[in-house]
């Protein structure tokens, strides 16, 4: 399709972007719609993320059961942690799992040409056309962990921490998005993707604790190869206060990078995809 | 007996070779098997200005190696097999065959053991010989007891796996109830921590649940932290509980696989 535009020029224009949002709105009520018949899921899911939220605070509180402090953060700032990591599984969940889950049949199949002659981005589509509601609640509970975490910490945070600490998950959103994105880009050559997610997730759980908490080298690798980092630690010191200005800028960098980087490689498997059939 | 041996041996040898067609996903998945080296990765650092609740760096290494090794003989995903079987109508060519079905299932995860055996058992050799600080207690008496309590662990979780599938003969969401199992299996198997470690009360719960036979008994076992008395008491306990999984097996069977027929034919 739009193989010439990037999708960056093309969502960057105002009316190209309410477009997209009107399309979000569409694709998202048939999603709820179709979900609402399956009302039993919407309390087993519930009750799995509360159970998973409760599970991760009893497995955090093992090691604070031996030390105060485990890479100079405490039991509560830990929490903070634990808060985003739940909200960013929910995030993954909701929005990105059903939309891989989708590609991937669709290429087995060869229906991926029907999104292709669609009048609309590819990328776009393929990537948020499908939302599993349910998983919101998992965005919410851990909401309601860093809310709580917050006030035993009796801190509050500055409008400025606030607006640090929301610039700072937008960053961690496009970075999520991107990991995605890439897998979501494999399943043009390999076909059982399924299980590249299931890597990913394994990598993802170091994320339940701040980055601090693991040796140099560790934390090197997550700061600048997997940059899991930016998804849960950097948010949260932005809330407690400990933020380095230069980790935000550096969190951007890697935003914008991955950004381009994956268009790139999106744009560069639907030149090469040759169908299901040849 | 023997001819028990010979169908095993004919089921095994064709589902390695179905497995081996599925190369990149097996190596994929274990790799996915992080976790036990994240939570090891927590400890290390804290273990460095001297030992946690005992375990110095040394143990800790030893212990998250051998939960590592555990997870990757004991990994059983049977649940998700029955329930893609018995959702798709698979289970009627299933049970058309002159064998029950759950020796066809099992004998696609031994074949995965075979294989992970192959290719886990050097490894770990390798690592405890080069890592310092790494001890276990390797006389021909307790390496017998651990395999011995290995396979115990195997059988627990693989009978509590199926039966917990079998239910998806009455409801649609019994995988939620593997979920359930396998994050109590970690909390109060051993799987995030020692279980030594734990804050009370989940310590004393740890030592009543089952889960510890699942992982940590075997670990226990191998680091010398256990008498040969409380390591017999340990055994009658993981044969009671074998017992009792079994007869629900049995129980869940029979009346799933009515209930079955009931509304499949």
């Amino acid at each position: 399709m739009d193989a010439r535009h990037s999708t960056i020029q093309r969502v960057w224009r105002v009316d190209k972007m309410i477009k997209h949002f009107k399309l979000l709105g569409i694709f998202w009520r048939f999603s709820i719609l179709a979900e609402l018949e399956y009302r039993v899921n919407f309390l087993t899911n519930a009750f799995m993320s509360i159970f998973w939220l409760v599970w991760g605070i009893a497995g955090a509180s093992i090691f604070f059961a031996q030390r105060d402090e485990i890479g100079g953060w405490t039991y509560y700032q830990v929490l903070i942690v634990l808060g985003l990591f739940s909200m960013f599984t929910g995030i993954m969940e909701a929005f990105f799992r059903p939309n891989i889950t989708s590609m991937i049949e669709a290429v087995r199949n060869g229906t991926f040409d029907f999104v292709l002659v669609k009048p609309v981005n590819s990328q776009f589509y393929a990537s948020f056309h499908s939302l599993t509601m349910w998983r919101l609640v998992d965005i919410l509970a851990g909401a309601g962990l860093i809310g709580y975490a917050l006030y035993k910490l009796q801190v509050v945070p500055t409008v400025q921490q606030y607006f640090a600490f929301f610039a700072l998950v937008l960053i961690a959103l496009v970075i999520v998005y991107c990991f995605w994105l890439a897998m979501m880009t494999m399943s043009f050559w390999f076909v059982k993707v399924d299980n590249l997610a299931e890597l990913f997730y394994s990598f993802y759980e170091a994320a339940r604790f701040p980055v601090s908490v693991y040796g140099t080298w560790l934390r090197a690798i997550l700061t600048f190869v997997i940059p899991i980092a930016f998804i849960t630690t950097v948010p949260a010191t932005a809330l407690i206060g400990s933020l380095e200005p230069i980790e935000m800028l550096f969190g951007l960098a890697i935003a914008l990078v991955l950004l381009f980087g994956t268009n790139r490689l999106w744009n560069f498997a639907i030149r090469s995809y040759a169908s299901a059939s040849s | 007996m023997l001819i028990w041996l010979h169908k095993y041996f004919a089921l095994t040898r064709r589902s390695i070779g179905v497995q081996l067609e599925y190369r990149v996903s097996m190596v994929i998945w274990m790799l996915s098997a992080t976790f036990p080296l994240i939570m090891l990765a927590v400890w290390l650092p804290m273990a460095k200005d001297g030992p946690v609740g005992g375990f110095t760096a040394g143990d800790f290494v030893a212990y998250y190696l051998l939960s590592f090794y555990m997870r990757q003989m004991t990994a059983v995903w049977v649940a998700w097999e029955l329930d893609y079987d018995i959702r798709h109508g698979d289970m009627n060519t299933k049970l058309l065959h002159p064998i029950q079905p759950i020796h066809d299932y099992i004998s696609f995860n031994l074949a995965d053991k075979i294989m992970r055996f192959i290719m886990f058992t050097p490894l770990v050799i390798i690592v405890a010989l080069v890592v310092p600080g790494v001890n276990y207690v390797v006389t021909p008496l307790n390496i017998t007891f651990f395999i011995i309590a290995v396979i115990g662990a195997w059988t627990m979780r693989y009978f509590t796996q199926f039966s917990l599938g079998l239910l998806g003969f009455w409801f649609s969401q019994a995988l939620v109830l593997v979920d359930v199992f396998w994050m109590l299996f970690l909390l109060f198997g051993g799987g995030i921590a020692p279980i030594q470690l734990l804050p009370e009360p989940l310590k004393t719960l740890a030592y009543i649940l089952p889960f510890r036979f699942m992982m940590s008994f075997p670990i226990e076992i191998m680091m010398g932290q256990l008498t040969t008395n409380e390591i017999l008491l340990g055994f009658a306990q993981v044969a009671m509980w074998i017992v009792i999984l079994l007869g629900v097996y049995k129980f869940l069977w029979t009346r799933g696989i009515r209930q079955f027929s009931a509304f499949g034919a």
